[in-house]
């Protein structure tokens, strides 16, 4: 080495290598030259050797004496001291203090909370107590790999390393390094090689001021916390073969893995076809992730615990968990109703079989250190645990709808560990919460493809009069549609008069639809793809393009559009005299509201032959809604609501639930019907491909929480009844 | 370096070669003074320089990789060590700008070829084998500062060199979802609570004492000759590169795992058995000497780079 760099403090120059492994699973060696210096303090304040190499903060006061074995001394703390108990380090009877580099780097990693409050004792609140000693750099105490301390941990080596030094550095000034550990292990093993090494405890417990109690106290209070600081949480996965052996074997089940809507930390795994399900909670879900394919296994019988029936909210629970405490994940592990009543079947997640893992909309938590890289987010589906990822840009995401996803689950990490993909606009926008909506319920909403437009009819369209294929002109008859106001896809149409003094003709119309949209085009793989019509508050998200959605197969008044149409003669007793089935080409006199529908009906004034027709209808729909409550159809009542729209600004101004009159079960009377006989003569025709839908009866399984709820008010079903008393 | 030589230069030279006096001095299985040196590059996982007779220098580095592969197409193990060679455009005139990049290609099948049952030659190479679906990938770079002859041969040295060098992490493998393996860097100390990359990793290295060994046999003049200077390779009648790997531990006898004739040139049966002999003969010597280097060799201290 040239004496010019040596003059400058440089000792010598050694290579530092290192080894680590990165997210995306690659191996990297850093190899980094590490100058090693003369020039580093070693902090205490009346040493001749650094007096001019910075500030010497130690001992310019002495600790309390009384407490321990030696006289003069200087405290050296381990990092696991400084993870547990960094809110001790407060009181200023913990003083003279050093902290090497390694524990600060140490601190650093392992947690954000300790490191915050380290970094601000050391160099702001309290500098006058603590001094940072760079042992790495120092050329006597740097981390060589030395055989020496064979039993020590790496973090125990490289702390005992620099007290030696520093004991034989203070040798003629009659101070002692003296290094304080967290645990009684990590103190007995270095004792061994080092004689002034005491637990945080002990050395508290020496001191001979009031104050100790109080700090003893608080120490109590971290003891029994934070222990799991760097260890693994969650147990190791079975391996694949050990799965599927136990699969064969019968002692490990797979089946979803369902979180429960009312408890995030519990769910449940329905292992089998008659619905056997497994109790998961807390730990034991083990990195699973709500729709996961796991591998469960049940837990011994004494390990049963019963769910907790209560309704916990991970939103509302961690509220106040910000992003930064990741060094404190304590997982306050749900108390386990130890309460030997009511347990059940308690299972663990022993292996993934086959992740469900997408991408994820939500929004960034609000992170308490500045600059942080490191945040929560916090996906909108709240059965979806919350995710780490990285970023740098969080401020300007922190307002944004993000979307992010999951790349694994570490098993010393509470979170699963993800990465930003995109932002979608944002919050609080109305674009952006629809997007969110439409995202979250994987619905395509992408504007239709060229192929797709390509297979519609011409903007002009007008019915082909010779056609080859059948189809009865129903143009004269005075045909009606009734939907809900604003509706812009007339899907059907009713129409009804009266042929004989008993006897009525009714019809039910639906748009033909199939007569635009060929099987195996590109439009229909596209409708299939997209099953239905989605109706958000402000707009709508066609099935099919809106050409034909509210144009060429919307029952518009007044125009004529292709229907298939179903023909009854019944008499007034709504009884069927007979039924046709045919292609049509109609023409709607007029397309009603449910509203206008019921005001004509109600008004006597009304005579022409809508109004008629719809009388007519009203009476047989009530004839043939007494019929099927008779037979025992069920009544499903799902409230429908509507959005009062301001469509200037396009502001929804209030929901209501849909009001309901007698025109809506007039039309929904005759649909019915129409269903069932259509359903009848597919039935006839195709017995071999007629799709028809059966509900078997309901397994005593199923009615168990019906039954158990009941039962002691002893109104409940003991045996439940045939499946009429079930839906459908 | 192009040479050229006059008739009466390369007369001069042949008929010395024959005599086994060439024009250093040397006998006809002489190498020049071989330098080896491990160590050289911090930021590689292995590395080795070796020059030849002071002039020919090559340099040798190792990048391991982790790799993931798809085990249900791949039931058989591969060969993990894969070779590159550049020349570097300083090497000599004839590789400036793009002019060495065929060679580079045409040396590095080679080693390839020689190499390809390294997983039956080198007895724990199938360790880099750490699960089903993951295994370290062994990339040897070897780049050429300057050519003074017999580069093939040197690089077979340094290759060797560098694989002893070579040091692979030690895992542990713990099951994964959906029947993979998470894999962690073995590191036998606890930490402590210290950052987890400053605590030491375990490592392992290969068994290199098998590695095959190139050399190539000139024939010039009816005598056949090792390492060969530039002068030499103009009156070279033919050549062979041969690879060889000791069939036991005690470098007596010796398979050959790959030969190849570089420029032109008609060989004899006879003479390729020859050269063959000269070819054992010369490595029973190298690879002595290389073992007893790789075993005692110290290394240079941080920053006593050559590079500086």
């Amino acid at each position: 080495m040239d004496l010019n760099i040596k003059q400058s403090g440089i000792h010598t120059c050694i290579h530092h290598t290192s080894y680590f492994k990165n997210r995306s699973g690659r191996v990297y060696k850093r190899a980094a030259e590490r100058y090693l210096r003369t020039d580093l303090s070693c902090g205490y304040a009346h040493c001749k050797d650094c007096k001019d190499l910075g500030t010497n903060p130690l001992l310019k006061s002495e600790n309390p004496t009384k407490n321990s074995i030696v006289g003069k001394h200087v405290l050296v703390i381990d990092s696991t001291c400084m993870i547990r108990f960094h809110d001790l380090f407060d009181s200023p009877l913990l003083k003279n203090i050093i902290i090497t580099q390694t524990v600060w780097e140490g601190v650093k990693a392992k947690s954000v909370p300790a490191y915050k409050k380290m970094n601000s004792l050391c160099y702001d609140e309290a500098r006058d107590r603590f001094h940072v000693f760079m042992n790495e750099f120092h050329y006597q105490t740097f981390s060589e790999e030395s055989g020496k301390f064979e039993d020590l941990s790496r973090g125990e080596e490289l702390l005992l390393s620099t007290v030696l030094f520093l004991s034989s550095h203070w040798k003629d000034d009659g101070v002692t390094p003296v290094v304080i550990c967290s645990d009684d292990e990590s103190s007995k093993r270095m004792k061994k090689y080092f004689s002034n090494v005491v637990t945080l405890r002990e050395y508290i417990h020496g001191f001979d001021d009031a104050e100790k109690k109080c700090l003893l106290d608080q120490m109590a209070a971290y003891e029994n916390y934070g222990t799991a600081a760097g260890n693994t949480i969650f147990d190791e996965y079975l391996s694949h073969d050990r799965v599927m052996d136990g699969i064969a074997s019968g002692t490990i089940k797979r089946g979803n893995f369902n979180v429960s809507r009312e408890n995030y930390r519990e769910a449940s795994v329905i292992i089998d076809d008659q619905l056997t399900t497994w109790f998961i909670t807390g730990k034991h879900c083990n990195r699973a992730i709500n729709g996961d394919v796991v591998a469960v296994q049940l837990l011994p019988r004494e390990d049963w615990v019963a769910p907790e029936k209560m309704i916990r909210l991970r939103d509302v629970e961690e509220y106040v968990t910000t992003a930064d405490d990741m060094g404190n994940e304590e997982d306050g592990e749900p108390k386990s109703k130890k309460a030997k009543k009511n347990v059940v079947p308690t299972a663990k997640v022993v292996g993934i079989i086959k992740r469900n893992w997408r991408q994820y909309c939500g929004m960034l938590l609000p992170s308490s250190v500045k600059g942080a890289k490191r945040h929560l987010f916090c996906p909108a589906e709240r059965l979806i645990p919350r995710i780490r990822i990285e970023t740098e840009q969080a401020d300007t995401l922190s307002q944004k709808r993000i979307v992010v996803a999951i790349d694994h689950w570490p098993r010393d990490s509470k979170y699963p560990m993800g990465h930003y993909v995109r932002s979608i606009g944002e919050m609080g926008s109305r674009e952006t919460e629809n997007e969110v909506l439409l995202l979250e319920h994987d619905i395509p909403h992408a504007p239709f493809s060229e192929q797709v437009l390509d297979c519609l009819p011409r903007e002009n369209w007008i019915p082909d009069l010779t056609e080859k294929t059948p189809r009865v002109d129903l143009r004269h008859l005075t045909i009606c549609s009734v939907d809900p106001l604003g509706c812009t896809d007339i899907d059907d149409a009713l129409h009804c008069t009266q042929i004989q003094d008993d006897l009525f003709e009714v019809g039910v119309h639906i748009a033909d639809v199939t007569h635009f949209v060929r099987p195996n085009t590109a439009i229909d793989d596209e409708a299939s793809l997209r099953g239905t019509t989605v109706y958000l508050c402000d707009r709508r998200i066609d099935m099919l393009p809106a050409l034909l959605s509210s144009n060429l197969c919307s029952l518009r008044g007044e125009e004529e559009r292709y229907a298939f149409s179903c023909i009854w003669t019944m008499t007034s007793n709504a009884d069927i005299q007979s039924v046709k089935y045919h292609k049509s080409l109609i023409k709607s006199k007029a397309a009603l509201t449910y509203e206008k529908a019921q005001e004509i009906i109600d008004d006597s004034r009304e005579t022409n032959d809508i109004a008629k027709g719809l009388r007519f209808l009203m009476k047989l729909s009530k004839v043939l809604n007494a019929r099927r409550t008779g037979c025992g159809a069920l009544t499903l009542a799902s409230s429908e609501v509507r959005f009062d729209m301001d469509w200037e600004s396009r502001t929804p101004k209030k929901v209501m639930e849909k009001q309901h009159l007698d025109t809506h079960s007039m039309v929904e009377e005759f649909m019915l019907l129409a269903n069932i006989s259509v359903a009848e003569k597919i039935l006839a025709e195709f017995p071999d491909c007629a799709l028809l839908r059966r509900h078997p009866v309901p397994l005593k399984e199923s009615y168990k929480p019906l039954v158990e709820k009941t039962y002691p008010k002893s109104l409940g079903p003991k045996d439940p009844g045939p499946s009429k008393y079930w839906p459908g | 370096m192009e040479v050229h030589l006059s008739d009466d230069e390369k007369l001069f030279l042949i008929t010395g070669a024959e005599a086994d006096v060439r024009n250093d001095g040397r006998g006809c299985l002489d190498f020049r003074q071989i330098v080896l040196e491990r160590g050289v590059l911090a930021n590689t996982n292995g590395s080795c320089r070796v020059q030849l007779g002071r002039t020919t220098d090559v340099l040798a580095g190792i990048k391991l990789e982790l790799e993931s592969y798809d085990p249900t197409t791949e039931k058989e193990p591969k060969q993990p060590i894969h070779f590159y060679v550049d020349f570097s455009a300083n090497a000599s005139t004839q590789f400036a700008g793009k002019g060495g990049d065929n060679y580079g290609e045409e040396l590095a099948a080679t080693f390839q070829v020689a190499y390809a049952q390294a997983l039956n030659i080198m007895p724990n190479l199938k360790e880099t084998q750490i699960a089903e679906g993951s295994r370290w990938k062994i990339y040897v770079d070897v780049s050429v500062l300057q050519w003074d002859g017999s580069v093939a041969d040197a690089i077979s040295l340094a290759v060797i060199g560098a694989l002893s060098d070579l040091e692979i992490p030690e895992v542990d493998i713990t099951p994964d979802d959906g029947g993979k393996v998470t894999i962690t860097l073995r590191r036998p100390k606890k930490d402590g609570n210290m950052r987890d990359e400053e605590v030491p990793v375990a490592m392992w290295q290969l068994d290199v004492l098998r590695c095959p060994l190139l050399l190539t046999v000139s024939k010039i003049g009816t005598a056949n000759l090792v390492d060969c200077t530039p002068e030499e390779d103009n009156c070279v009648r033919s050549q062979l590169l041969i690879g060889l790997t000791s069939s036991g531990d005690d470098f007596d006898e010796f398979d050959v795992t790959c030969m190849k004739q570089v420029g032109g040139g008609l060989l004899e049966m006879e003479s390729v058995e020859d050269m063959l002999e000269v070819a054992k003969k010369s490595a029973r010597g190298l690879h002595k000497v290389l073992h007893e280097r790789i075993k005692t060799e110290e290394y240079r201290k941080p920053g006593y780079s050559f590079l500086l």
